[in-house]
């Protein structure tokens, strides 16, 4: 079915609208929390409850790219999860290493959020930094910080190599420090 | 501070970006490439395979190439191919041009080559090239990464193209292996001038000797916001890296070691991977150590990120020229004491 279909079954509240979209997206959405948990049964568990928090998103909302906004909601459920993890001291180590790697980023974000910018603005910089980056960049940052593939997929999905994977995601999360930093600057001498 | 708050913030970007990194990825024609402090054109790169048909034609040429190696090892009918210290610097000659393989480095998951470009006839001046090189190990086919001019202005008659490849761990070098080298050199119109093949055994041991692994103890430090120890050089005579560790380094900056040689020639490393608290500083290809040189003495610059994209692409779309990080050098500051890297 197609996902213009989808959408508007969950707009009429038929409840057909999780079968299909379960029907189809399921596979995406497991793949995303997977790759956040490593495991099997809280992967499902996120899966279960994307479907139920899209019933209650649609309406009022209308999602217009289907997958992102189903893959949005499994992400948001699957770092809830991740935190609980984290607190309890059992996360995997691939997410150890992407935590690792954000640790500066999340520094900065941290305090731009509380002293000088919204939310909406920060992502509107995010989006801007990825749009102005090349299309490979781009495609190699979103797939570790979105989907949470690990290197050697994405260096296999690049044909490069492991230490160019690293190389370029270093270098992209150097570059959005300084435009998150700048931007700041610029938010506290308007204050 | 909020763990994942980060990751939580970046799954609300916007929803044509993550559709389309949802796709599969489609490899393109990368023609030019621009890339490195002071954004010197590294050399025309031609990638291997042209997208359509790609997969198809390099899954049947090395299952074709694996099983006539196969049969021909099972009739006893292999051919008896020359070591690689046989073929090395002979040139080889098509229509007029001289290809000569200068060397062969495995260095962990790359394999470097050094080729050297020359004419039949001396006296005429060198033509603008561009190399398509197809190589396999023992019929495994490797991942091209990148080829550039190894100019150096060490030695001012040669041209030296360096090509990368990408060792995939699904691939395994044997101690004795069988190397195969397709090269298509074409002028810059896109015709073939010649096709250069090399064919020849090489053991794992002899490609891997031309890189040096130096322990170093070299602390940096600089009033109190950086800390930082580098512990491994490796040295080889395309390529360098510096390790280290640095906890907590400031990122938003990039990070140089800059100086020179013992000999005077300029060398400039980039601070390429950090995981905090670990680094690799990796040698910018524009700058050559002196292959006689015993030291170098170098010192810790910090630059800030120009954010400004450099990409263009050709209506075709087959050249990109992109330089995601360019630095102007007026903003360069030196922020530790010098040092001094003793490798010989």
């Amino acid at each position: 079915m197609e996902d213009i279909q989808i959408i508007d079954l969950f707009l009429e509240r038929n409840e057909t609208a999780i079968h299909e979209a379960s029907k189809k997206y399921t596979h995406f959405c497991f793949g995303i929390a997977w790759n956040i948990l490593s495991n099997k049964e809280d992967s499902e568990e996120c899966v279960n409850d994307t479907w139920f928090a899209t019933w209650k998103c649609i309406p009022p909302k209308k999602p217009a790219v289907l997958p992102s906004f189903l893959g949005k909601i499994t992400r948001g459920f699957a770092i809830d999860c991740l935190r609980k993890k984290y607190a309890a001291k059992r996360m995997d180590k691939h997410m150890e290493d992407i935590a690792g790697e954000l640790e500066n980023l999340d520094g900065t974000l941290s305090y731009t959020l509380d002293e000088y910018m919204e939310e909406k603005e920060l992502i509107q910089i995010i989006n801007k930094f990825l749009q102005g980056l090349s299309e490979t960049d781009r495609d190699i940052f979103i797939r570790r910080y979105w989907y949470m593939d690990s290197i050697k997929d994405i260096a296999k999905r690049h044909g490069i190599s492991l230490s160019g994977a690293k190389s370029k995601l270093f270098r992209c999360r150097n570059k959005l420090q300084n435009k998150i930093e700048d931007e700041a600057a610029g938010e506290r001498r308007i204050v | 501070m909020v763990k994942f708050e980060f990751l939580e913030l970046f799954g609300e970007i916007d929803d044509d970006l993550i559709r389309q990194a949802g796709q599969p990825w489609k490899r393109k024609k990368k023609l030019f490439h621009i890339e490195g402090y002071g954004a010197k054109i590294a050399c025309a790169v031609i990638i291997i395979a042209v997208l359509l048909g790609s997969v198809f034609h390099t899954e049947v040429r090395a299952a074709w190439e694996k099983f006539t190696t196969m049969i021909s090892r099972m009739l006893g009918v292999s051919e008896d191919l020359a070591p690689y210290t046989e073929i090395k610097d002979i040139p080889i000659i098509n229509n007029g041009m001289k290809l000569t393989l200068k060397e062969i480095i495995l260095d962990n998951d790359e394999l470097l080559i050094l080729l050297s470009q020359g004419n039949e006839d001396e006296e005429a001046s060198l033509k603008e090239i561009a190399i398509e090189g197809d190589i396999w190990i023992d019929s495994q086919e490797l991942i091209f990464q990148e080829c550039y001019l190894n100019d150096g202005g060490l030695d001012k008659t040669a041209q030296n193209y360096v090509l990368g490849y990408y060792i995939d761990d699904d691939i395994t070098v044997g101690n004795i292996a069988e190397i195969k080298t397709l090269f298509t050199v074409k002028d810059t119109e896109d015709s073939i001038i010649g096709e250069f093949e090399y064919h020849f055994t090489a053991s794992k041991e002899e490609m891997e000797k031309n890189t040096e692994t130096i322990s170093l103890n070299q602390t940096i430090k600089e009033a109190g916001t950086i800390d930082m120890k580098l512990n491994k050089l490796t040295l080889n005579s395309i390529s360098s890296r510096i390790y280290g560790v640095c906890p907590d380094l400031i990122l938003g900056k990039q990070y140089y070691l800059i100086g020179s040689d013992n000999l005077g020639n300029p060398i400039t490393y980039n601070l390429d991977i950090f995981e905090n608290p670990n680094m690799i500083f990796v040698k910018d290809k524009d700058y050559h150590i002196a292959p006689e040189a015993t030291s170098m003495e170098l010192q810790l610059s910090v630059h800030k990120i120009d954010t400004e994209n450099v990409i263009e692409s050709s209506n075709d779309g087959d050249v990109i020229i992109e330089d995601t990080m360019e630095e102007s050098p007026e903003g360069l500051e030196a922020v530790a004491d010098k040092f001094t890297l003793e490798f010989k």
